[in-house]
């Protein structure tokens, strides 16, 4: 019995000694998903089922942010790696401030995932009916405010832009009256949609001057990416091949994203009509030149990026088109 | 002890100024730990920029302007508990059986997050100012109605023995012995529903675009501009200070001794 036990501790010991050895042969990376359900950023969770993290021997740990200041914050103290979808202004004025952050990729073009609604009996058609009526957005500074501010003059209307919050505060308010429209982020309410119970009146690519700019991106802890390029480049290249499925995976790609987030399939199948892949490649960035105007005209930075801020500002660690 | 001497140590005897030495000490520390580096500067802003930040941010963002604001709110919501708490109570201590029916679930009710109620409050009153108020209103109300019974409660037997002895009304008894005792007790209460308030405005008004010191706290935040964020939270604590100064100074008045 002695003996018997003295070969089962040694076995369990032996076992924990081979899982540490294989656990430290590889390599944390924190990650920061910065929207919940957003189809694009299946990439990070395909990655961890379908195992191309573990492949690329990288042990990514995964939480989630809201994509603001936030998330940006756990960036800059360090205290996570990667955040996929943060706000690329918000990105810029932190990096203008001396903030160890540094956009790795871009995770939007355009702001299409974006869609503006009103209740089904609502009187309003389109956005073109929004003169003098409440067009939303989230909060001061968000990329949503950007967008309301140049549909308003892309359309030549004149709306009251409202600061609603979040989209479930944007449902409540719209649903009992406070506000004439709403603001969501496909597929967040997209069931109501089909239900018949709200209305798209408009997207974001309504603002035609943002549709081929990065609005938000793939940002990294510089200090971090400066001291682990390669653990970089493989975390990279893992959420390239999880975003590679997400959209070329077929049924069993929409199934896994719908299990997860207990979507209808219905709504997993329309999210490459609101996520078109080409918008959140990783590479390039769109319209940078704009972008940093646009950083000055929100007053993320107080004046132009130099263009020693502009080169350190965007660093490729892994580039798919110029993969060996 | 020489003129010199009691020159030195007035700082120290001055509850006001020593406070205020205290402060700038530590802020001078802060300032000091930051310029070597042992405090990162993209976290917390140094204290001189904060300082410095006030003038932009108050011909960006009309800082005093929503100081008023954030101000006025959060006396509104003091007020309103103040009229309604203390009856209220006066009416729990009054009637024991209600004091102990209700007491618990007043504390239950005051440690549940209000603030994660906006968007309810927003469908009932409308998106005004009042909705704020009234959602501060709710969390300041509780503990000064907790404290004005406990401290009606507790009014030493000793106290009330002597009225007894001088024949006093039981209107006597209350206003000349049973408030005066409690007023310790519900300037307390006050305190803490001011704090409360307080929060409660500020963190509406950080969430949604109603104006206020938490929304400029909010966007200063979103622009990454860490000495704009800091001078708006300063100017946060000085409304906290005013409260509380303006309350030390009614309870003192009301209670000389």
């Amino acid at each position: 019995m002695n003996h018997r036990w003295r070969l089962s501790l040694a076995g369990l010991v032996a076992g924990m000694l081979g899982f540490a050895g294989a656990a430290e042969a590889q390599d944390r990376v924190r990650i920061i998903d910065s929207q919940r359900m957003g189809f694009a950023h299946m990439a990070i969770h395909n990655a961890v089922t379908e195992g191309y993290f573990k492949k690329h021997k990288i042990d990514a740990e995964v939480t989630f942010g809201s994509g603001g200041a936030d998330t940006l914050q756990a960036i800059v103290t360090g205290s996570a790696d990667i955040a996929l979808g943060v706000g690329v202004l918000s990105v810029i004025g932190a990096h203008a401030k001396g903030a160890p952050v540094t956009i790795i990729g871009n995770a939007m073009r355009g702001p299409s995932d974006i869609f503006f609604y009103v209740p089904a009996k609502s009187p309003i058609k389109s956005l073109k009916d929004l003169d003098g009526k409440e067009l939303v957005y989230s909060r001061p500074g968000s990329s949503t405010h950007m967008v309301v501010q140049f549909i308003a003059r892309d359309l030549g209307i004149k709306p009251k832009l409202v600061s609603v919050g979040g989209m479930s505060a944007a449902r409540t308010q719209v649903m009992s009256g406070q506000v004439a429209t709403g603001w969501s982020a496909f597929p967040v309410n997209h069931d109501l949609v089909r239900k018949g119970e709200i209305r798209i009146i408009g997207t974001g690519s309504e603002a035609k001057a943002l549709a081929n700019d990065t609005v938000r991106v793939i940002v990294a802890n510089s200090n971090w990416v400066k001291e682990n390029p390669d653990v970089a480049r493989r975390a990279m290249e893992a959420m390239w091949e999880g975003l590679k499925f997400t959209y070329e995976g077929g049924e069993k790609a929409l199934q896994s994203y719908a299990k997860m987030w207990k979507l209808d399939m219905e709504e997993a199948k329309a999210a490459p009509k609101f996520i078109p892949f080409d918008a959140v490649t990783f590479w390039p960035l769109g319209n940078m030149d704009h972008v940093y105007k646009l950083a000055l005209q929100f007053k993320q930075i107080g004046k132009p990026l130099t263009e020693e801020q502009k080169k350190s500002l965007v660093t490729v660690v892994f580039d798919p088109e110029k993969k060996s | 002890m020489t003129a010199i001497a009691q020159t030195i140590a007035r700082p120290w005897t001055s509850p006001t100024l020593g406070g205020i030495t205290v402060v700038v000490a530590l802020a001078a520390i802060l300032q000091l730990s930051i310029d070597a580096g042992l405090v990162p500067d993209i976290v917390v802003a140094r204290p001189l920029d904060a300082l410095a930040a006030i003038g932009p941010l108050n011909r960006d963002m009309d800082l005093v302007g929503n100081f008023f604001l954030t101000f006025g709110m959060t006396f509104a919501a003091v007020a309103l508990a103040i009229a309604i708490g203390v009856p209220l109570g006066y009416l729990l201590y009054r009637y024991d059986i209600l004091g102990q029916a209700y007491e618990s679930w007043l504390a239950a009710a005051f440690s549940a997050p209000i603030v994660l109620l906006y968007p309810l409050f927003l469908v009932i009153i409308g998106r005004s100012h009042l909705t704020l108020v009234a959602m501060a209103f709710i969390p300041c109300v509780i503990p000064i109605i907790i404290q004005t019974r406990q401290g009606l409660l507790s009014t030493p037997p000793t106290h009330i023995n002597v009225g007894r002895s001088f024949n006093l009304s039981e209107r006597d008894m209350f206003w000349k012995i049973m408030l005066p005792a409690a007023v310790p007790s519900m300037f307390t209460g006050m305190r803490i529903g001011v704090m409360y308030a307080l929060v409660t405005i500020v963190a509406i008004e950080y969430l949604i675009d109603f104006g206020g010191l938490g929304r400029i706290v909010s966007e200063m935040y979103f622009r990454f501009d860490i000495p704009g964020t800091y001078a708006s939270i300063l100017f946060v604590v000085f409304v906290s200070i005013l409260f509380y100064a303006s309350l030390n100074r009614i309870e003192k008045w009301l209670r000389p001794i």
